[in-house]
């Protein structure tokens, strides 16, 4: 929080992450996902999504909240077999974890080959996070070691430490162009 | 014959649709797409019910957002699609030698069993032409008999095709 010093917040002020936003996972892990009913009827907790898990704190807004509400009270129904289009899906003012819910809700069956529909959240190209996760994946502790496997040098970080310049504009989380300085 | 795609340009209108039949009680329409930012996937759906084994199995989990990285991304929107206003099957009309209706921006001729006995545009467009017939618009024309084989045509077809082949008269369009 910024005190009161009369400065304003430009939007040309830095977004650093010194608190990291996001956990990189050393490698991709397979977990046991909750069901659609599971989740609405909160008898479970484990995710839904692969790809980036959010936060639980990360809420939907209340407009977004009334019209999941909405869609998710609609009774579901299993379409007849053969190929269809899915969409367009609205899920603007929603999370990631509650579009996905929205999604999962509304396509119940399961596919030729076997497979419920699935979901992969990441951060689009050009937001904050993904610069983020694109920088904190490339930076690394090289230590060289010699044909004894001994240390042979200081070891040092290749890569810059993650930052990101947001320009002020939270939108820029979800894909908004960063302002240029 | 009559092709199916002769294009009439009249005062303030244009048919985009056209059939040759003998045949008086063929069902004819045009459908028209506006594909503007659409969200489409295909899913090829099995009839069934995902099992809950189905369910949970989810895609790999690569990170994880923190509390910080929550507190940053809290207050916006998650957009995945605009809302389905424009991108979805935009209108429809359907003429049958009973059916004289038409809609704001899309008229039938008079379906009189004389110009239905032997050919007749079905599909007009008045109006907001511009708007209707941007480069984005899909236009589907079918017919009941399969004697007009449907054959969508994007602007730039429709544009040339009217350039080229765009003579006037009178055709009786309503709306």
């Amino acid at each position: 929080m910024q005190a009161d010093t009369g400065a304003t917040t430009t939007p040309s002020d830095s977004f650093d992450f010194s608190e990291p936003p996001i956990l990189l996972l050393d490698e991709p892990v397979l977990v046991v996902g909750s069901t659609t009913d599971g989740i609405l009827s909160g008898n479970e907790t484990n995710p839904i999504n692969g790809g980036v898990l959010l936060d639980p704190s990360a809420s939907n807004t209340a407009e977004g909240d009334a019209r999941l509400a909405g869609e998710l009270s609609l009774t579901y129904t299993i379409t007849e077999a053969g190929l269809r289009r899915l969409g367009p899906f609205n899920c603007r003012d929603l999370t990631g974890f509650s579009c996905c819910l929205l999604i999962k809700h509304q396509v119940r069956d399961s596919d030729y080959n076997g497979r419920a529909i699935q979901c992969h959240l990441d951060f689009e190209g050009s937001t904050c996070k993904k610069h983020y996760a694109s920088q904190e994946s490339a930076k690394k502790v090289l230590i060289h070691a010699n044909e004894h496997e001994m240390v042979s040098q200081d070891p040092f970080i290749q890569g810059s430490w993650p930052s990101c310049q947001a320009a002020g504009d939270p939108g820029n989380e979800n894909g908004g162009e960063l302002l240029s300085k | 014959m009559i092709s199916p795609w002769e294009d009439l340009v009249t005062d303030g209108f244009t048919t985009i649709c056209r059939f040759s039949t003998q045949f008086p009680l063929v069902i004819c329409s045009l459908t028209i797409f506006l594909l503007v930012d659409s969200f489409f996937s295909e899913w090829q759906g099995s009839g069934v019910e995902a099992t809950y084994e189905q369910q949970m199995a989810i895609p790999p989990i690569s990170s994880e957002e923190t509390t910080a990285g929550a507190a940053t991304g809290s207050t916006v929107e998650t957009i995945y699609a605009d809302p389905p206003q424009d991108n979805t099957r935009k209108d429809r009309v359907t003429t049958t030698p009973a059916n004289v209706g038409g809609g704001n921006f899309i008229t039938t001729t008079p379906g009189t069993a004389a110009n239905n006995a032997i050919g007749s545009e079905f599909a007009t467009l008045a109006g907001e032409r511009s708007r209707l017939t941007t480069r984005l618009s899909l236009y589907l024309c079918s017919c009941s008999d399969q004697n007009s084989i449907p054959l969508p045509i994007d602007y730039d077809f429709f544009m040339r095709y009217s350039r080229a082949s765009g003579h006037r008269r009178n055709n009786n369009a309503v709306g």
